[in-house]
């Protein structure tokens, strides 16, 4: 708790770092109007899938500071002595970096839509898969990241290591968007990203605390 | 001042311990014992090993080789009764640049999981602190940013204290300072490991003395 406040209030002291992957987000989701065509039905077709891809980077981009501060600062070697589990700490550590970067950017995704001419149902289908979906790609991300802290130029590795794991969340995330739009049933795809959700929870936090004493013990 | 929670007969032993980094060996077959009551001081010039052992001490780190025990059970085991009992402080202080003190202090004492004994407000005045309550990390010195990490020497109760150059920045005023509750710490029936590459008039301190390197 005191973990989640900590960061809380340290994300709050640095607005601007993190509002960016959110306004990335909207920039990149609004430029392909104009860089394809403003006709509806093209943004139809292709808008699912853009706001899933641009969802699925700016997270990736928020992600890549998630645990660098404390690392350097030697904050991290307090946390592993802490005698609390590490686990515990580290979902703590993730859930305030989704309440100032995932959150935001599942609460704007709806205008996002509309923007791109969807209807109010797949706006609905979109807003339920990223509420699924982006915890998911910050968990797995945070897993990325806690392997490649140590690491001086971590960027492209972090990339190689997490995109193989996001092309699932993906594919069902904006599958499900375009099935809804199709009329067809979207369950299936919706159930396999709540699964996905569930694995990554709940393990995801052991596996990312047990990386981040990896990495502490190679400085 | 605080007492440390169950003082009495604990005791950190590490046996034979080797370690190396890129067929370099750091330690070599190196044994020690530290029991209550008792002052190690770990010398040695720079790359000497001093921050490798420490670091292997507390489980940050695995030595290639060897056995580290605490209160006769081994760490692995034993580690989470050892974490409640530990205090580390490292080269890196872990002081949030976006804090204020305060809220650095009660990070460190509610995540080391005891209970803050004393009030912060007279750890801040031992640390010469007060006054800097509310300015954020960013705002001090490194001097200062040290003495924050220290200030929680003064505030939880643990048994076991390893301090990786205790007196790095500080001035003459705050290492005599120090030193007296170390030794307070050690009369307390508490366990104490630091290192240092200065020569410190260690006097006051009745230690017993590891020379690591040549």
């Amino acid at each position: 708790m005191a973990m989640l406040i900590r960061d809380l209030r340290i994300a709050f002291r640095q607005r601007a770092e993190i509002m960016l992957p959110v306004i990335f987000f909207v920039v990149v989701v609004s430029l392909f109007p104009l860089a394809i065509s403003p006709d509806p039905a093209v943004l139809k077709t292709i808008g699912p899938g853009v706001i899933w891809v641009a969802a699925l980077l700016s997270v990736l981009m928020s992600l890549q500071n998630l645990f660098r501060s404390d690392f350097d600062d030697g904050a991290i070697e307090q946390i592993l002595l802490s005698p609390y589990p590490g686990a515990l700490l580290v979902l703590a550590r993730v859930l305030a970096q989704w309440c100032v970067t995932g959150l935001p950017l599942i609460l704007i995704s709806p205008l996002l839509g509309l923007l791109l001419h969807l209807d109010f149902h797949i706006i609905k289908v979109l807003f339920v898969s990223l509420l699924l979906g982006v915890p998911y790609l910050s968990m797995v991300g945070a897993i990325g990241v806690a392997l490649t802290v140590g690491l001086r130029q971590a960027g492209a590795l972090l990339s190689l290591l997490v995109l193989p794991l996001y092309v699932p969340v993906l594919i069902f995330g904006s599958n499900a968007v375009v099935s809804a739009a199709k009329d067809m049933s979207y369950n299936g795809q919706l159930l396999w990203l709540s699964a996905l959700l569930v694995i990554a929870t709940t393990l995801g936090p052991f596996v990312i605390s047990s990386a981040l004493k990896v990495s502490c013990s190679y400085r | 001042m605080n007492r440390p929670v169950s003082s009495g007969n604990a005791e950190l032993l590490a046996e034979n311990l080797s370690y190396e980094i890129n067929d370099k060996l750091i330690l070599t077959d190196l044994s020690l014992a530290v029991r209550s009551g008792e002052i190690l001081f770990i010398e040695g010039g720079n790359g000497s090993g001093k921050t490798t052992l420490l670091r292997i001490l507390c489980g940050l780190m695995q030595a290639d080789e060897g056995r580290i025990s605490w209160n006769g059970e081994s760490i692995q085991s034993a580690l989470l009764d050892c974490y409640q009992q530990l205090t580390y402080i490292g080269h890196a202080t872990g002081v949030k640049s976006d804090l204020t003190t305060i809220e650095n202090i009660r990070f460190f004492s509610a995540i080391s999981g005891l209970p803050a004994s004393s009030d912060i407000q007279s750890a801040l005045e031992w640390v010469g602190l007060s006054g800097y309550e509310n300015s954020p990390g960013r705002h001090l010195s490194y001097g200062q940013q040290r003495r924050i990490a220290l200030s929680r020497l003064m505030i939880n109760s643990s048994l076991l204290w390893i301090l990786d150059e205790p007196f790095a920045g500080l001035d003459k005023k705050m290492i005599e300072k120090l030193q007296d509750r170390f030794v307070e710490h050690a009369d307390d029936g508490g366990l104490l490991i630091l290192t240092s590459h200065q020569s410190i008039d260690l006097n006051k301190m009745n230690s017993i003395r590891i020379h690591l390197g040549n």
